[in-house]
């Protein structure tokens, strides 16, 4: 039968086999640009004449096309488009052969196998070389023919024997002992797969005209644990203002102390900036650190760094994929209103075990993963610990403070999947960081974050997916002191146990729908003292629990072709729970202590506050052509936790409050507005994207404002509203031995505070900078392949120094000096550059070596830049205090890292 | 390997610490009031000046003179105070009474002028107890040069009922050093010759050489200390009216300042609201300066304002207090440490810390 209709084809052309000679370096037929369609003009009159103006030949039985006619719309557009657009619902398929001629085949049996068998490869993430074998000229469709080849090692350039050849999925033969093979194909479109332990794959889409030889090499495999590279998706597929981080990338980019940063990396996208090095978190379009929706495997995790912000909490060997949004937010995302930072972490291996491990100054980690039962279960562990006070230890200075001081951490991750059926999966995933860090012989912080995971996924039908998630998480910090006359602990925890349910439904409408339920449990701080000598008064703050549930749908739909569509809601239900106390202030007069005139005590359970959010989510992509697209944005987010802090960046101390009646959520309105294209055949990226957002009910502090350990924290904070906007420019090489990319963001962060009274108003309720203003952004970034497996690769990074507030004037008060500040942010700290460098050494992909092993050798702050941190003010002898910097990384910092798998 | 890590001396070390140099940094003008009215005995003094650069010297003000001061209090009465000084205005015929409420009032030469917002002199409670502790290693920790142990001193106070109980808290301290005068010597031509000051007792002639002619009357002297920190009471953690353990001052353990003993006496002022909020600012103000994770920015408005322009600027406070005392010594033998002797200071003992007098306090 797929003789006769192929006989059939060529029969309707029958001068086909003695068409000219087709001319070598022509382009690609199919993506040819089409021109002068009219509307309804017959699909087969349009190849007819093309064949007229093109080197081009169709092959095709008239009746077959009939029913199809183009319009003017495919005007511009490429051939294959066009065929693909018009073919989609049916039986017809075509393949482009010998370079000039387009054959349509009626039988779609092969083609579609074919189609599928490359699709699968690509979703395994393989790599398909395409070749031609044979001569066209004596190509019989249909016919048998002989493909003789021989296998050998890249690197030994040895014959390789028992390398299994797949043919179009099926085994068909074995390499021998001299390396040699010999298969019997259908002539046409074959798969050809070459397999052997240890080695990479290789693919082969092969058109086979006549018997031939094809002989391979092939390359020993890097003995990765399942490392998902995110697949390249293009920048004109993506959503709106969405990222995908790569971990190849962090670990071939420039390291802080040889520490991996996936962190790091999100502060080097686009409209991402920082306070600085010390900052823990990061800012995203003018938002605050609190405003980040972090999640490891589902749950969100509140202190993402090690060591006060230099170091990112999450060890990159164990996370598989990351997705970044700073805009256009999904609707099954909610509860932060400015970007969501999406981790997942690995899986285990099915087939076999594998590990991996770093050496480095800082820490040391270690991986090992693989199945516990083979093709059903699975388990992965990681553990990465810093080591002990050595680095400090080190160090001769005349800082009692630093030859006292200590620090460690670790983190590590478990996670064990099991595969129920063939329709449904189970997946455990816990994950642990502790920090503890000491100053002084006696004052000792410690924070710990916990996040613990239960999925259960199904597939219902074809379409329908579903998974059920309960999960717990828990983030707790304390300090304290030994210091008998002081001697006290302060402690604070969040606990989140939560609940979700979500479904995806694939089809022509991509719908995704479901509910979460999440329960707080704030701890808020008590101090004790812990010494009987010690004068410290001991505060316990009552504990508040509140909970925040929500409901989401969304669709995502082509529209007349060229529109994608993703419109969603999510509606939020915030509840403030019992037991608990609200103040009553007097009315007209500031929110302070002394104006309290009563109290309402509610009762454990009793529902103190609620608040309800209704959050419309919209993606629109419009597709210009094969190289561009414009994309729209829009999303409104309520962000329930808030947090408390009077400075810029997150410290250990920090605390985080739910809504209640005075600090009501914050709602952010963001639209942003892009352009994208490719250029030279997605060699390079390029986009325009521009937003605007505003935030309702952000929070600032009040002067002078206390907060840790108040009962009263709606007295010492101000309610007011944000507003940034700003243009985000990026062009990157995605292709190539140099890759890399180069943005430049301009971008303002404005706060209004203007309360009723004057002591509710900041700089007079005009507006100012927010404390992460940082209008201009330059972010560059490279990576340079000197060979295979040495790259050079580098980041520079430009931004305006944030804002701060000054001392301007000063006199003394009955012997007390007294400082006079400027308004709210009204100077700025200097401007902050660095680039860092690195040369990465990845191992040889040796077949018998037993660890696969990649020196990374890092500088830090290349050129020695004292870039400002913080300002702090000291006395200067007279009674007044004067402006220093503090330069947190005043010196460029070498590291050396070595890193191995196995 | 060593060097290559210092750069992890994150927070202290000398390289990661520069001044910070602003350029266009406007002064901010204004008035400066710093006054008071207390219960205790007067004269009280009111100051005028002028805010300054923050390069310049806090203790050299540039006072504002020529203006007309007035206290005023809600019962009628109105008393103007006289320029003693460039700047300084006193009262005579006053002294603050409890339940009274004080207002300041103030013309400038120019015709510009000034109020105060009112304040309520309220009871100061009763301080129960001054107490002190020897703290090792307690201050001083990132400069090793200067004494690292010291003495904390608390109080124990009770408010009055049905008074708000807002409090601050100052001390003076003064302690007895000694002086060698008699062993100056100055410089002729390459050769140092004995130079005793008069009051030492002692004279030098080129012939008879050293002579004691009388007694030293600049051997032994004591010095006044101040605390320069704002205090103020913790009345959000406090139950009721009692403030425990209260530290009011770290008194560095120094061969000067233990070469005898030292006396402390700690007064306990009560404040309304509005000077409470202002001294509360101060505090923060202090307390976040050095710390690099509390930003500094404490905008600190006082209880001046000008009534004749609201755009013009005025800092200080005038404040009323009832006042209460107590003091107690702190002796050399009260170190549990060996300490080492005072050093030779070869000079008239009065002119090496301000304020030294070779006076005797009575209760010494």
């Amino acid at each position: 039968m797929k003789k006769l209709l192929l006989f059939c084809v060529f029969v309707v052309t029958p001068a086909w086999i003695f068409a000219q000679d087709p001319p070598v370096g022509r382009p690609d037929m199919p993506s040819m640009t089409l021109t002068g369609i009219k509307d309804g003009q017959p699909l087969a009159d349009v190849l007819i004449e093309l064949e007229k103006s093109h080197p081009v030949r169709f092959f095709f039985a008239p009746e077959w096309l009939e029913p199809y006619t183009a319009d003017s719309q495919y005007n511009g557009k490429s051939l294959r488009y066009m065929l693909d657009d018009l073919l989609r619902a049916s039986d017809i398929r075509y393949s482009y052969m010998f370079g000039y001629a387009v054959i349509f085949i009626r039988d779609p049996q092969r083609t579609l196998e074919h189609e599928a068998r490359v699709q699968t490869a690509i979703a395994k993430k393989k790599t398909i070389e395409s070749r031609e074998l044979g001569d066209r000229r004596k190509y019989k469709p249909g016919s048998r023919a002989a493909i003789t080849g021989n296998v050998k090692d890249e690197s030994t350039r040895h014959p390789m024997v028992g390398v299994i050849v797949l043919v179009n999925d099926v085994e068909t033969a074995v390499t021998d002992e001299k390396g040699n093979y010999i298969i019997n194909v259908t002539t046409g479109e074959n798969m050809i797969h070459f397999k052997s332990v240890n080695f990479r794959e290789r693919v082969i889409d092969a058109k086979v005209y006549s018997p031939a030889t094809l002989d391979i090499v092939l390359e020993e495999a890097p003995t990765v644990l399942d490392e998902v590279v995110i697949s390249e998706q293009a920048v004109l597929n993506r959503r709106i203002s969405q990222t995908s981080l790569r971990v190849t990338d962090m670990k071939r980019a420039p390291t802080f102390l040889g520490e991996v940063d996936l962190i790091k990396q999100v502060q080097n996208q686009p409209g991402v900036t920082t306070v600085g090095e010390v900052a823990q978190g990061f800012n995203v379009r003018g938002g605050g650190v609190d405003q980040n929706l972090v999640l490891y495997d589902g749950v969100p995790v509140f202190n993402t760094s090690h060591a006060l912000g230099f170091f990112t909490a999450f060890n990159a060997d164990a996370v598989s994929q990351v997705s970044f949004y700073k805009g256009g937010i999904p609707a099954e995302f909610g509860g932060r209103v400015s970007s969501v930072l999406d981790i997942k972490s690995k899986e285990g291996p099915l087939d076999k075990w594998h590990g991996g491990g770093g050496i480095g100054i800082m820490s040391s980690y270690l991986t090992a993963g693989g199945p516990v039962k083979d093709d059903t279960s699975s388990v992965i562990a990681s553990v990465r610990t810093s080591y002990s006070d050595w680095v400090l230890k080190t160090i001769k200075s005349n800082y009692q403070d630093v030859q006292n001081a200590s620090l460690s951490f670790y983190d590590g991750s478990l996670k064990y999947i099991h595969k129920l059926t063939n329709r449904s999966k189970l997946t455990l995933s816990g994950y642990t960081s502790y920090d503890r860090f000491s100053l002084t012989n006696d004052t000792l912080y410690t924070s710990r974050n916990i996040a613990a995971s239960i999925h259960y996924d199904r597939t219902f039908t074809e379409r329908l997916f579903g998974t059920l998630s309960v999960s717990f998480g828990k983030y707790t910090y304390g300090t304290s002191d030994d210091d008998p006359t002081q001697a006290y602990d302060l402690s604070y925890g969040i606990t989140y146990p939560s609940v979700k349910l979500d479904f995806n439904y694939e089809g022509e409408h991509k719908l995704s729908f479901g509910a979460h339920h999440t329960w707080y449990d704030f701890a808020p701080g008590s101090l004790k003292p812990t010494d009987p000598e010690s004068t410290v008064r001991n505060i316990d703050m009552r504990p508040e629990r509140s909970s925040e549930s929500a409901l989401y749908f969304s669709d995502a739909f082509y529209w007349r072709e060229k529109f994608l569509l993703e419109a969603g809601l999510r509606a939020s239900f915030f509840n403030r729970v019992g037991d608990g106390v609200t103040y009553h202030y007097a009315e007209g007069l500031p929110r302070l202590r002394q104006n309290i005139t009563d109290s309402t005590v509610y009762d454990k359970g009793e529902s103190m506050k609620t608040y309800v959010g209704l959050e419309p989510r919209v993606s629109l992509r419009y597709t210009l052509n094969a190289f561009a697209s414009i994309k729209l944005g829009y999303n409104r987010m309520y962000q329930y936790m808030h947090l408390i802090s009077n400075t810029a960046a997150v410290t250990p101390v920090d605390i985080w409050q739910s809504s209640n009646t005075y600090f009501k959520p914050q709602i952010a309105d963001q639209i942003s507005l892009g352009y994208y294209r490719t250029i030279q055949e997605n060699m390079y990226e390029a986009y325009v994207e521009g937003f605007y957002k505003v935030t309702q009910n952000v929070l600032d502090f009040r002067d002078g404002a206390s907060l840790i350990l108040n009962k009263n924290l709606e007295t010492t904070l101000l309610p007011g509203d944000a507003e940034a906007y700003g243009v985000e420019v990026s062009a990157s090489k995605i292709k190539g031995r140099l890759q890399g990319s180069l943005s430049y963001t301009y971008s303002r962060s404005w706060r209004t505070v203007d309360g009723a009274s004057e002591e509710e108003k900041i700089n007079d309720g005009n507006r100012y900078p927010s404390n992460y203003d940082q209008p201009h952004v330059v972010q560059l970034g490279w990576r340079y392949g000197l060979s295979r497996r040495i790259f050079f690769s580098g980041t520079f990074v430009y931004h305006t120094g944030r804002p701060m507030s000054l001392p301007i004037a000063g006199y003394s008060v009955d012997g007390v000096p007294v400082m006079t500040f400027s308004d709210r942010n009204k100077y700025r700290i200097p401007d902050y550059h660095r680039l860092d460098l690195a040369l990465i050494i990845e191992g040889t992909h040796k077949r018998k070596k037993m660890l696969d092993g990649t020196w990374v050798i890092s500088f830090y702050n290349a050129y020695g830049r004292k870039n400002a941190y913080a300002v702090f003010f000291q006395d200067n002898g007279k009674g007044f205090y004067n402006p220093y910097k503090l330069s947190v990384v005043g010196t460029i910092v070498p590291s050396v890292t070595y890193s191995f798998k196995f | 390997m060593r060097s290559l890590l210092l750069f992890f001396v994150f927070l202290l070390t000398d390289a990661c610490v520069d001044p910070l140099k602003v350029p266009n940094l406007a002064v901010e003008q204004g008035l400066v009031v710093d006054g008071a009215i207390t219960d205790q005995p007067g004269p009280y003094t009111v100051q005028l000046f002028s805010a300054q650069s923050l390069d310049k010297d806090l203790d050299k003000r540039q006072y504002v003179g020529g203006a007309a001061v007035t206290i005023s209090d809600d019962h009628g009465h109105t008393v103007t105070l006289t320029e003693n000084a460039t700047g300084t205005y006193q009262t005579d015929a006053i002294q603050g009474v409890v339940g009274h409420t004080y207002q300041l009032g103030i013309t400038l030469e120019d015709g510009r002028q000034y109020e105060s917002t009112p304040v309520l002199l309220e009871p100061a409670g009763t301080v129960d107890r001054v107490f002190f502790q020897f703290q090792e290693n307690s201050i001083n920790q990132n400069d090793l040069t200067k004494p690292q142990d010291a003495f904390a001193v608390y109080v124990d106070a009770t408010g009055t009922p049905g008074a708000s109980n807002l409090f601050r808290w100052r001390w003076k301290g003064i302690f007895h050093y000694i002086a060698f005068p008699e062993l100056r010597t100055r410089g002729v031509g390459r050769t140092e010759i004995p130079d005793p000051p008069l009051c030492s007792g002692w004279i030098y002639t080129d012939s008879t050489g050293l002579d004691q002619v009388g007694p030293c009357e600049c051997c032994d002297c004591w010095a006044p200390q101040y605390s320069t920190d704002a205090l103020v009471s913790e009345n959000d953690f406090i139950n009721e009216m009692e403030f425990k353990t209260v530290r009011v001052a770290q008194i560095p353990i120094d061969k000067r300042l233990f070469y005898e003993k030292y006396h402390i006496e700690v007064e306990q002022m009560s404040v309304s609201q509005d000077i409470y909020a202002f001294w509360k600012l101060v505090k923060a103000q202090q307390q976040s300066a050095s710390d690099i994770f509390q930003p500094a920015v404490v905008k600190i408005k006082g209880t001046i304002r000008c009534t004749s322009d609201p755009d013009e600027k005025a800092y200080g406070i005038f404040s009323a207090s009832a006042v209460t005392k107590s003091s107690v010594f702190i002796r050399r033998l009260d170190i549990p440490k060996a300490i080492p002797q005072i050093d030779t200071l070869k000079t008239d003992c009065r002119t090496i810390y301000p304020g030294a007098t070779n006076q005797r306090p009575p209760f010494w």
